[in-house]
């Protein structure tokens, strides 16, 4: 008979136990397996919006907490096409008006024409002129807008949608785009962008024409645009935030393995005082408490997993939701879930192992 | 007795028993008879003096799981099954992690004990006498040369208790094992080849 055909058989001794043990870690690994895969979801969805351009360098304000927040004159878009190795510079305004709606709406200003990333129309056209805003699939459901509707900015200035886009990433086509100079008037922030994309020659040096363009223009943070993210401290900080989750996820599910296990030895000590007997080790009777744990760690994991995986798949089909982080699962949050099921289960199980370790065949043996 | 505050189970004991011998020790509650068992089964080690079981000197030895797994068969006066497992995997319990066709083993034992019919029973669906056959299975899943039985028949009826004895002496007789049968009961004591008395801690 295997050691792991004993553990789980203990297992199954109490069912209702074991399986509400493995709940509440289950639950802990919920919210992680939701919360990372949100963040990576918003992450890669990000990255892709960034990506789909074709800079090869952006840049935007120098230590401002969200790049929401960066604002640079546009007159350093020419200053910056003008220094060697550039192609092109072009300025866009990321606005973030607020609807009912939708919580999470981007407002993109810039030329679609000449903004160097690609909107595939499914329904009318690419906008012109001011006074016009194309907006994506998404946005579309969720604002219930056709061509010709007018969409409302404020008080005071009304856009007329000409054109629908899809480019399969939830962040661009839940937003909208119009040109800068409306942007700026809606946000009344005239002769502003928010960030500066920039297309170098063949054979530029990126890195180079990066420090050169933070030479030149002090108060700005110029970064490849496949290390963008990694200069952002609102993503530093999601990062610390998940970190923090996790941390009291493993506390909460080993207190909750802590419990149950120290209930199942201090009922099991005659058991194991015959284990003992009979002639089993230290070290086997250490290996059967902790494979116990394991176990309801792993399911843990399991239960964990799908829970999370519904709460992302709902969470992501709400219309706040939908037009910001688009469904995906990502292998490496399953995995760094499985670490934290299996170290819950293990650590909770730690105490009430050694605790069974103290017990002699003599003692347990008297032990009613 | 007490020695300094300390409680002495037993004192002055020199005894030796032969290889294939059935010995009988009795004595009062509390007299010592089953700290001598526990002490022969290495389930404890003594404070002073010598205790050589089978050439081995358990005063000396460190790995006494070893020593018992591999040379020690235990029958305790309550069985001591594990409840939730069949009596088919309690038997195997002692023989976990060891290499070997010990499944087949098990069932020819619980076969020989005649519950041969009962392999998948868990010891809430066994009567009382059934358990004590499957632990004395479990005893000897690993061969040893030695069984221990401490009050083996003290939880049962009588005639439970006839057919207990009937296979503790088989196991003497046939197999050539030591057996040392702890008991209260003179008649049982009087199927055993030598018996001895302790008193106080003491052979008497």
């Amino acid at each position: 008979m295997s050691l792991l055909f004993l553990i789980i058989k203990n297992l199954f001794r109490q069912r209702v136990r074991s399986l509400l043990t493995a709940l509440g870690i289950g639950l802990g690994i919920a919210v992680i397996v939701a919360l990372f895969t949100l963040t990576a979801s918003m992450v890669s969805d990000f990255s892709a919006s960034l990506e789909s351009g074709e800079s090869d360098i952006l840049v935007a304000q120098k230590n401002v907490a969200d790049l929401a927040l960066s604002s640079i004159d546009e007159k350093y878009v020419e200053q910056i096409e003008g220094l060697e190795g550039v192609e092109k510079a072009r300025g866009v305004l990321l606005a973030f008006p607020r609807f009912e709606k939708a919580a999470f709406f981007v407002l993109y200003g810039e030329n679609p024409e000449d903004s160097g990333r690609e909107y595939r129309i499914v329904e009318g056209r690419l906008i012109k002129a001011e006074g016009e805003i194309m907006v994506g699939k998404i946005a579309a459901e969720n604002f219930d807008l056709a061509l010709g509707d007018k969409m409302r900015f404020g008080s005071s200035t009304e856009l007329g949608v000409v054109g629908v886009y899809e480019k399969g990433i939830a962040l661009d086509d839940g937003a909208g785009v119009t040109t800068l100079a409306d942007a700026q008037g809606i946000m009344e922030l005239k002769g502003k962008v928010s960030l500066i994309g920039v297309k170098l020659d063949f054979g530029a040096d990126a890195d180079a024409t990066a420090e050169k363009i933070e030479q030149m223009i002090p108060s700005v943070l110029a970064t490849r645009s496949d290390k963008f993210l990694e200069t952002q401290s609102d993503f530093e900080s999601l990062d610390a935030f998940n970190l923090v989750f996790s941390v009291v996820a493993i506390i909460f599910g080993a207190v909750v393995v802590l419990n149950t296990m120290v209930m199942s030895i201090f009922e099991r000590i005659r058991e194991i005082g015959v284990l003992r007997a009979v002639g089993w080790t230290r070290t086997r009777v250490l290996a059967m408490i902790l494979g116990e744990s394991a176990i309801l760690g792993i399911l843990g994991f399991l239960i964990g997993s799908f829970l999370g995986v519904v709460a992302v798949f709902v969470l992501t089909s709400l219309p706040a939701v939908r037009g910001f982080i688009s469904f995906s699962l990502d292998p490496a949050v399953f995995l760094s879930a499985f670490e934290i099921g299996f170290a819950t289960g293990v650590l909770g199980g730690i105490f009430p192992a050694l605790k069974a370790l103290k017990i002699t065949p003599l003692e347990a043996l008297g032990y009613e | 007795m007490f020695d300094e505050g300390r409680t002495v189970a037993l004192n002055g004991v020199s005894l030796g028993v032969e290889r294939g011998e059935f010995l009988a020790v009795q004595g009062p509650s509390g007299s010592g008879k089953s700290t001598l068992l526990h002490l022969i089964g290495a389930l404890d080690r003594p404070d002073r003096g010598t205790l050589v079981v089978d050439g081995v000197d358990l005063v000396k030895v460190r790995n006494l799981n070893r020593f018992r797994s591999e040379k020690i068969g235990f029958i305790f006066q309550l069985h001591n099954l594990i409840p939730h497992l069949t009596a088919l995997e309690n038997v195997l319990i002692p023989a976990s992690g060891r290499k070997g066709d010990f499944e087949s083993k098990a069932r020819t034992l619980l076969e020989e004990v005649g519950l041969g019919s009962r392999l998948g029973h868990r010891p809430p669906q066994l009567s009382g006498g059934e358990r004590q056959r499957v632990a004395i299975a479990r005893a000897l899943i690993n061969d040893p040369k030695i069984v221990l039985a401490d009050e083996p028949t003290g939880n049962v009826d009588s005639r439970a208790g006839q057919h207990i004895m009937k296979i503790l002496r088989g196991l003497q007789s046939k197999k050539g094992v030591t057996l040392i049968l702890v008991t209260h009961d003179r008649s049982l004591a009087e199927e055993a080849g030598r018996t001895i008395n302790i008193l106080d801690g003491r052979v008497v």
